[in-house]
C-alpha cells in the first residue's frame, strides 16, 4: 500500500484524479489493483472473473465519488469500504440469491456443507512430497476459509491475508474495534477446527506444514 | 487445555497486541506450557497459510479495462452546464411558474370530484389464494371503488381498460383531499428512491444502487404506468374522465393461502408538507393472532425497508434476509428480545406514551392485546420504521372469528370485537365526551359498509375522529393503520442496535440517515 518508489503517494493522486487526471487515478488502480481484487475474491467466494468485475465496479464507483471522498481516512481503505458496500448489495440481490442456490442446488461437492469435514482436492494425492502437500494444505485452508461464516472470513482474510491492522479492518467493514477483534479470533478458530477435522487423525500435518511461521 | 483467557491472549499475541511486559510473560507461558505451544504452532501456520494467498495477483487487464471504462464515460455527451446566469434565472422562473399553474389547475379539478376511493384489494393476491378475481366493476362496488373518477362519469374507455387489465395487476387509485391532514393523495408511478443519499458516497456507502439489478420494487413494478399527470413534483390536472390508478409494486410473492401478503403502493401526495407517502399493505390472516401475525408484519415490513433503503445495506432485516424465511424472523424476533432491541423499544414506547400524555385530548386506547401491539411497534423499530400513530377500526376487528381483540370503551357501539369491553390500564387520557369518533371514518361512500359509532380509534395527536386514515380508505376493510417513518436517527439507532445482534454484512449501521420517509401501513384482514 505504501508508494512505490518514486511515485506520489495516494492523498496527492487522489487530488489529481479528483480534478479528473485520469493518469492519476490510473496510478492508484494500479497500486491497489492486487489487493482489491483478492479481497474480492476471498470474500465473496467467487470465480476471479466475478472476482474481476467487482473490482473493476469498485473502482469505477470510487473514481465517480471522488468529490465526496474527504480524506478522513487512507484512500485504499475507502476504497475497500466501497468494495465491501458492493459484495452486500450484491449478495442482498435477487439474482444472487438464485445464483447461489442454483450453485448450492447443483454442487455435489464433498463437504460443500458447512458442517460437512473438508476433504483435500484431490483425495489420491497422499503427501508423496512437501510441495504436493503443501499444495494440498493450501487447498485444505482455502476450502475451510470459503465455509466458515461471512462476518468471520471478512475480518480474517482482511487481517491475515492481507495483514491489516484492527483499526483499518474496523472502519473498512463499519464495525467497532471489540467486534472485529472477536471475529478474527473465532474466525481463525473456526478455521483451524474445520482444517484439523479435515487432516483427522494427522493433524500434526498443520503443523508441520507452517511451523516455521 | 487451553485457559479461554489464555485463547484470547494467543490471538492478541499472535496479532502483536499485547504490552511489552504481557509479551514477554506471555511468551514464558507459551514455553512452559505444552498445550499453548501447540495451539500457538497451529495458529501461526494457519496464519502462514493464509498469508501465502496474498500472492495472488489481479488480471493484467483489469487496469486498462477500467480506465477504458472511464475514458469511454468522460467522454460520453453531457447536458450542456448552465453558464449563464441570466439565462439559468429566467428559465427557472418560467419552470416554477408552470409548476404553479399546474398545481392550482389541480386542486382545481380536484374540487369537483366525489370522495375517491383507494385501492384495498391486490387481484394478484386473490388470484393466489384460489379466489376468484373480481372485475373492477365488483371491485369497485365491494371494496370502495379503486378510482377516482369525474362526478357520475364512467367512460368506454374505463371499461375497455378494465376488461383489459390482467387480472394479476394491482389497480387502484387515489385522490381528492382529507386525511392525515388533508393531504390529497395523487398516484404515481414511481417511487423516488432518489439514489444514494448525499453524504453517503463520502463514506463508501456510494455505490447503494446495483446497476443492472432490480430492487424488489422494480421487479414488481409491471403495473401500467399512470398515464395521468402524476409523477413526482408535478402533479398536473387530471382530465375529468381520466381514470387514475397507482403504480403499484407487488412487493411479496408470499401469496400462500392464509399467509401474510403485503402489496406497496407509491402515492405522491399533492400537497406540500409531504413529498411522498408510501403505502405498505399488509394482509393479516383472518385468524392471526400473536406472535405468527407480528411475524408476518414484521416480514413485511422487512421487505419494505430492505427495498426502500437505496443501499440495501442499511436495515437489520438484510443478513436475515439472506436466509429468508421464518428463520430469518426468528432471528430478528432474537434480535428484538435482546438488550439493545428492548432498549430501543422501550425508548420508543416511552416516547409513545409521552406523547399520548401530552395529548390527552387525543383519542387514547389501547389494544387488549398489548403484547401485539408492542411487538409490532418493536418490529417495525427493529427493521428502521418508528411507528408514531396508530388506529384501530373497531368495525372491523369486531367482525369474524379470531379478529385481533381491541378493547376499551366502544364509544358509541363500535364493533369493540374480540374479548374487548375492558379499558385498556394504559389508556392515558379519558376519550372526551361525545367525541365523534366515528364519524369521521366515513371514507368511501360504499352502501352499508358506513362504519358504526365509535368504529375509530386512534392513538396518537392529531388522529381524530374527523380524520380517516387515509382519503377514501374503505372504513370497512382495514383493520389497522399505523403511521410510520423511516429514516430517521430513531431508524438509524435501531438498525445499529439490531444489526448487533443479528450480525451478518450489514456495514450500514453507521450510515447517515437516509432522510424522512413516511409510510402508510394499512393492515386488512385476509378475506376483508
Amino acid at each position: 500500500m505504501d508508494p512505490r518508489h518514486g511515485e506520489p503517494p495516494d492523498d496527492e493522486l487522489v487530488a489529481r484524479a479528483r480534478n479528473g487526471d485520469l493518469d492519476a487515478f490510473g496510478v492508484l488502480v494500479a497500486r491497489h489493483q492486487d489487493l482489491v481484487f483478492r479481497v474480492a475474491r476471498r470474500i465473496t467466494r467467487i470465480d476471479p472473473d466475478g472476482a474481476r468485475d467487482l473490482a473493476q465496479d469498485a473502482f469505477l464507483r470510487a473514481f465517480r465519488g471522488l468529490p465526496q471522498f474527504r480524506g478522513d481516512c487512507p484512500f485504499v481503505h475507502w476504497l475497500l469500504r466501497i468494495l465491501h458496500n458492493l459484495v452486500i448489495n450484491r449478495s442482498q440481490s435477487k439474482v444472487y440469491r438464485l445464483e447461489q442456490k442454483s450453485h448450492s442446488m447443483f454442487d455435489t461437492r464433498p463437504g460443500h456443507e458447512n458442517d460437512a469435514p473438508l476433504e483435500p482436492a484431490d483425495p489420491t494425492v497422499v503427501a508423496p512430497s512437501v510441495g504436493i502437500e503443501r499444495r494440498e494444505m493450501r487447498q485444505l485452508v482455502e476450502a475451510a476459509l470459503e465455509r466458515i461464516p461471512d462476518d468471520f472470513r471478512n475480518a480474517v482474510v482482511l487481517r491475515d491475508v492481507e495483514g491489516l491492522e484492527y483499526e483499518a479492518i474496523a472502519e473498512i467493514l463499519s464495525l467497532p474495534i471489540g467486534t472485529v477483534r472477536s471475529r478474527i479470533h473465532r474466525g481463525r478458530e473456526a478455521l483451524k477446527e474445520m482444517v484439523e477435522r479435515a487432516l483427522s487423525g494427522n493433524s500434526s500435518r498443520l503443523r508441520v506444514q507452517g511451523g516455521h511461521a | 487445555m487451553i485457559a479461554p483467557d489464555d485463547r484470547e491472549r494467543l490471538h492478541d499475541f499472535l496479532d502483536g497486541r499485547l504490552s511489552a511486559a504481557e509479551r514477554l510473560r506471555f511468551e514464558r507461558d507459551i514455553a512452559s506450557q505444552s498445550d499453548l505451544r501447540r495451539e500457538f504452532e497451529t495458529l501461526s501456520a494457519l496464519r502462514s497459510e493464509l498469508a501465502s494467498f496474498r500472492g495472488e495477483t489481479a488480471p493484467a487487464d483489469l487496469k486498462d479495462s477500467i480506465l477504458t471504462a472511464l475514458r469511454a464515460s468522460a467522454n460520453a455527451p453531457r447536458l450542456p452546464r448552465r453558464s449563464n446566469p441570466t439565462v439559468f434565472l429566467v428559465t427557472s422562473a418560467l419552470a416554477a411558474g408552470l409548476a404553479i399553474g399546474v398545481t392550482v389547475l389541480y386542486f382545481a379539478s380536484l374540487r369537483e370530484r366525489p370522495p375517491a376511493h383507494l385501492a384495498v384489494e391486490s387481484a394478484a393476491g386473490d388470484a393466489a389464494r384460489g379466489k376468484p378475481v373480481l372485475e373492477s366493476e365488483e371491485l369497485d362496488k365491494s371494496l370502495g371503488g379503486l378510482r377516482a373518477r369525474a362526478p357520475g362519469s364512467r367512460s368506454k374507455d374505463d371499461e375497455a381498460g378494465e376488461a383489459g387489465r390482467k387480472p394479476g395487476s394491482d389497480t387502484g387509485a387515489s385522490s381528492g383531499s382529507g386525511g392525515f391532514g388533508s393531504r390529497g393523495l395523487a398516484p404515481t408511478d414511481s417511487v423516488d428512491r432518489g439514489g444514494p443519499p448525499a453524504g453517503e458516497a463520502d463514506r463508501g456507502l456510494a455505490p447503494s444502487e446495483s446497476e443492472g439489478e432490480k430492487t424488489k420494487s422494480d421487479e414488481g413494478s409491471d403495473t401500467t404506468p399512470d398515464p395521468s399527470p402524476a409523477t413526482p413534483g408535478a402533479a398536473a390536472p387530471a382530465p375529468a374522465n381520466t381514470v387514475l390508478e397507482p403504480a403499484l409494486a407487488e412487493s411479496k410473492a408470499d401469496t400462500e393461502p392464509g399467509r401474510t401478503t403485503a402489496t406497496r403502493e407509491t402515492w405522491d401526495a399533492t400537497t406540500a408538507g409531504s413529498d411522498h407517502i408510501r403505502v405498505l399493505r399488509v394482509r393479516l390472516p383472518r385468524n392471526a393472532t400473536g406472535r405468527p401475525a407480528v411475524e408476518d408484519l414484521i416480514r413485511g415490513l422487512e421487505s419494505e425497508a430492505v427495498t426502500r433503503s437505496s443501499g440495501l445495506t442499511e436495515t437489520a432485516g438484510a443478513p436475515a434476509h439472506r436466509e429468508g424465511g421464518s428463520a430469518s424472523v426468528a432471528k430478528l424476533q432474537d434480535a428484538l428480545s435482546s438488550a439493545a432491541g428492548a432498549d430501543q423499544a422501550a425508548a420508543l414506547e416511552a416516547a409513545w406514551r409521552a406523547h399520548r400524555e401530552a395529548n390527552p385530548s387525543a383519542v387514547l386506547e389501547h389494544t387488549a392485546d398489548e403484547s401485539w401491539l408492542s411487538d409490532f411497534v418493536r418490529g417495525a423499530a427493529a427493521v428502521g420504521f418508528e411507528v408514531s400513530e396508530l388506529m384501530a377500526n373497531d368495525s372491523t376487528a369486531g367482525s369474524g372469528a379470531g379478529a385481533i381483540p381491541v378493547r376499551g370503551p366502544a364509544t358509541g357501539g363500535g364493533g369493540g370485537g374480540g374479548p374487548g369491553g375492558a379499558q385498556s390500564k394504559d389508556r392515558v387520557g379519558p376519550t372526551p365526551p361525545g367525541a365523534p369518533l366515528s364519524s369521521k371514518a366515513k371514507g368511501p361512500a360504499t352502501p352499508g359498509s358506513a362504519p358504526k359509532a365509535g368504529a375509530v380509534r386512534g392513538l396518537a395527536k392529531g388522529v381524530t375522529a374527523s380524520d380517516p386514515p387515509l382519503p377514501g380508505l374503505d372504513p370497512s376493510t382495514w383493520r389497522w393503520v399505523a403511521l410510520a417513518t423511516a429514516g430517521s436517527e430513531q431508524k438509524k439507532d435501531a438498525r445499529e442496535s439490531s444489526k448487533a445482534e443479528v450480525g451478518g454484512l450489514t456495514g450500514g449501521g453507521q450510515s447517515k440517515p437516509l432522510g424522512l420517509e413516511r409510510f402508510v401501513i394499512v393492515i386488512v384482514r385476509d378475506g376483508d
